[in-house]
């Protein structure tokens, strides 16, 4: 059992603290728990010079230098250390990108099928032309669905082996496309720079840290200005780009009174028709037969984060929060696609009567339901689904209902497009706010929970320092409802900024926080940092930019961070990489980089200490720039 | 007197001597089969994290004399002369626990699951603890736990051999310091990695020198 004490030590959620409790009273095991359990953890992993990956090994370099200098291979610290962060970069691409093939095969089918492609259709006309014309694709005697097919097909060769470059990446700033080029680090294929990037991993192939790392760079460019963007991009066109909304965030969205649905993970193709499915007069009736007043949909962790961007759907946490929204006792069903979704969900959910419902065969989990999702079927499948927890409500059991607070109101829906609006047409009077020196300059917090740091502690603190020094802050993720959930999404917190920030948001009734999406959407960050760069005439690299990721924990995080870095943006990041068995790694990543793309890393657990880093960067990046 | 000595700070606490130490104690000769082992052989060596997330192995110290040894009513436990250790005889041990509750390094546990009582269903509890290899260091080897340790963490030697060596490290540590050259016990990148691990300590949900709270 654990103290009042320590609990409040887990995370700066004051409703993830109660919900904690309800946890622990029920039994059931969460992530915090499991880090406890699993101390110590092996330092010869934590520094990354632990290699599994042949069977004349496993073997450990000795990151003290008085052991084994070398494994079986021959490979030394540095090398592992190399080998170990590209098959990490690789793992994080991969994830995005098989995401955003995904999205692709849907938007082929659903141009294919016209109508009848089971409720998947083209929303956003206007971005469907920019796309194509991107990509290169003549839709001018084409119809809208002719056009979208053969965009579709466009993109799809990009996720093949045809080493014939990414459309996207012309979006990139000159100048930063120079680096690239030079550095020979221009992505060609998607699929290709990943296969290469496996291979390379082998035994026998890469053995200069340096190069591997290089190619590291490349796998990630591929991600962002790629895998990420076309998901991004193609989410927007067929179910509309954000537009600014009112939502509301926390676990106190769980409404005792309707049957609750949690809609988790990181593809919302499915979500999507599962809140249209929610809206059904039949299934609503059946709720209300049932004892409910109606269904309610919530949102979690990033597939929370995309349909609260389109449709301003309620969302109930991030990360962490995944065991704990279930331990509120008032969840019927719990609909996960994939990424980020513990495995033992299932054995925290039978704590309840609630129901895990499995949708893609890339990620089932043992004693869930399984209802495979199919782009043509989807929208029967959601009905199903609904019916499913909506039959469920009965076997809640109510003297177990804890909610474990009131909801708090969000801002959301940033695109770079609505941001663009908001500003009245484009986005000269940031550019002019950031010239004049009211706004200092930009910086993107994004990435994960991670319980070896209290939960949110890192994203929120940062974020607070960052604005009292007029730094506007932009973030995704589980940054993003860590702001929401501390009411940093709403325009009264613009009286956390500075004195040259606040009036700024005031005149234009912004939040100082703006929630740019999913994980995915980093891209969007990408793309609004392109656009700034392209406004001032400037590469990427030269702009008064910082990235972060506070409490990062996923391989997705280290290929954004990565991307991030090679576009030319300064990134600190909180929970130290698995790198610093590797004096070479170490170096190449916090200075030698430097050199090479125009940014590097940072490493600084202490919010405070790595604001100082971003406000410092951001100072003389001004200088530079000589405003 | 020879014997194991602990270097807290090299210790990445990758549990390699657990393994070794149940390996060394088993009839089995190789991990795969170890594993497969129901009730599953628990190691002798304890690897724990403590504060800062820093790990201590923890084990017999063969004490001379042993508060385990003196306090044993029945007798079983006793000082091999030859390797100076404290040695636990299954067949005298009565489980009464004295034992564990004086030792000053909590060592002695009593694992319920090793060997059927003869004649009866009652399974034994006798004391378990670290026996320092005896078969090996009746060989002149050196106990299993120290030669899995690849970070120096554990050592095994004269105690006085070791210190001796540890003054040399030490006076060329603080010389450098006093002549203005920067003194590094461990690698740079590593100094950094310990930097970091003590500042996430006082971030995260385990016990640190320092909060900020």
């Amino acid at each position: 059992m654990k103290e009042d004490g320590e609990i409040s030590g887990l995370s700066e959620d004051g409703l993830a603290r109660r919900a904690l409790e309800d946890a622990e009273k029920a039994g059931m095991e969460t992530a915090w728990d499991r880090l406890q359990a699993q101390q110590p953890q092996c330092g010869f992993g934590e520094t990354g010079v632990c290699c599994n990956r042949c069977a004349m090994g496993p073997c450990q370099a000795d990151p003290f230098e008085e052991g084994p200098e070398r494994g079986v291979c021959g490979a030394d610290a540095d090398l592992i250390v190399a080998r170990n962060m590209l098959a990490d970069i690789a793992a994080g691409a991969a994830a995005h990108s098989d995401h955003g093939r995904e999205v692709a095969e849907i938007f082929q089918k659903a141009a294919e099928n016209g109508q009848e492609s089971g409720g998947y259709g083209i929303t956003d006309e206007n971005k469907l032309e920019k796309v194509a014309e991107l990509f290169d694709v003549d839709g001018e005697d084409a119809s809208r669905e002719e056009l979208a097919g053969e965009l579709a097909r466009r993109i799809l060769t990009e996720f093949g082996t045809h080493r014939s470059g990414l459309a996207l990446i012309d979006r990139a700033p000159a100048e930063t496309r120079e680096i690239w080029s030079e550095l020979g680090i221009t992505p060609d294929s998607i699929g290709g720079d990943l296969v290469e990037a496996m291979h390379r991993t082998h035994m026998g192939v890469g053995a200069d840290p340096v190069n591997m790392l290089l190619h590291g760079l490349k796998v990630a460019l591929g991600d962002g200005w790629g895998g990420s963007m076309i998901a991004t991009e193609l989410g927007d066109i067929m179910f509309g780009t954000p537009e600014i909304n009112q939502s509301s965030m926390n676990l106190g969205v769980i409404d005792e009174n309707m049957v609750n649905i949690v809609v988790h993970g990181h593809n919302s193709v499915l979500s999507e028709m599962i809140v249209q499915a929610a809206e059904n007069d039949r299934l609503n009736s059946l709720a209300e037969e049932k004892g409910a007043e109606g269904i309610k949909v919530v949102g979690l962790c990033c597939t929370g984060n995309e349909i609260l961007m389109r449709r301003g759907i309620p969302l109930a946490g991030n990360m962490l929060n995944q065991e704990l929204v279930l331990a509120t006792g008032a969840v019927e069903a719990a609909v996960i696609d994939y990424q980020c979704i513990f495995p033992s969900l299932v054995e925290s959910a039978s704590c309840y009567h609630t129901e895990i419902i499995t949708t893609s065969h890339k990620s089932k989990i043992p004693g869930a339901v399984h209802l495979e999702f199919d782009p043509e079927t989807a929208e029967s499948t959601a009905r199903e689904i609904v019916k499913r927890a909506v039959k469920r409500f009965p076997e809640r059991n109510s003297g177990r209902v804890n909610i474990p607070g009131e909801p708090k109101s969000v801002t959301a829906g940033f695109s770079v497009q609505s941001i663009t609006e908001a500003l009245g047409g484009s986005l000269t009077p940031l550019i002019e706010a950031i010239t004049a020196g009211d706004i200092k300059g930009a910086a993107g917090i994004v990435g994960c929970n991670n319980p070896k740091i209290k939960q949110d502690k890192g994203h929120i603190e940062l974020a607070k320092n960052l604005l009292k020094e007029d730094i506007l802050l932009v973030e995704t993720g589980c940054a993003a409802v860590a702001s929401g959930k501390e009411g940093m999404l709403q325009p009264e917190a613009s009286e956390l900024a500075g004195e040259g920030l606040r009036p700024v948001l005031e005149s234009l009734n912004m939040p100082p926080v703006l929630h740019m999406g999913a994980c995915v959407d980093c891209s969007r960050i990408l793309k609004l940092a392109a656009a700034m760069a392209r406004e001032l005439e400037v590469g990427i690299q030269q702009l008064p930019l910082a990235g972060a990721a506070p409490e990062w924990y996923a391989q997705k995080a280290v290929a954004i961070g990565s991307y991030f870095v090679a576009s030319g943006v300064y990134t600190v990041l909180g929970v130290p990489p698995k790198i610093f068995g590797s004096s070479e790694v170490v170096n190449l990543l916090s200075s030698g980089l430097e050199e090479a793309v125009g940014a590097k890393f940072a490493v600084e657990p202490e919010p405070e200490a790595a604001a100082e880093l971003i406000v410092d960067h951001i100072e003389s990046q001004r200088e530079e720039l000589g405003i | 007197m020879k014997t194991v000595m602990v270097k807290t700070e090299n210790c990445v606490g990758c549990r390699h001597c657990e393994l070794a130490c149940s390996l060394e104690h088993s009839s089995l000769d190789n991990t795969y089969e170890l594993f497969q082992q129901k009730p599953p052989l628990s190691a002798r060596i304890d690897v724990r994290t403590g504060i800062d997330l820093l790990n201590f192995p923890l084990r017999c110290q063969h004490c001379d004399p042993a508060p385990c040894l003196e306090i044993c009513p029945s007798g079983a436990i006793s000082r091999d002369r030859p390797t100076e250790t404290v040695q636990v005889n299954d067949d005298d041990c009565i489980s009464c626990g004295m034992c564990a509750m004086v030792c000053p390094y909590s060592a002695i546990t009593f694992p319920v699951y090793r060997e059927k009582m003869p004649g009866t269903e009652k399974v034994k509890a006798s004391a378990y603890k670290c026996d320092d290899c005896l078969e090996r260091r009746q060989e002149g080897d050196i106990p299993a736990c120290t030669e899995a340790c690849r970070t120096g963490a554990l050592e095994f030697g004269e105690i006085d051999e070791m210190v001796s060596a540890d003054r040399d490290e030490l006076a060329v540590l603080l010389t450098a310091e006093a002549s203005g050259k920067r003194g590094e016990r461990r690698p740079k990148n590593m100094e950094k990695y310990r930097e970091l691990k003590l500042k996430m300590a006082g971030l995260g949900p385990f016990p640190a020198s320092r909060k900020e709270e």
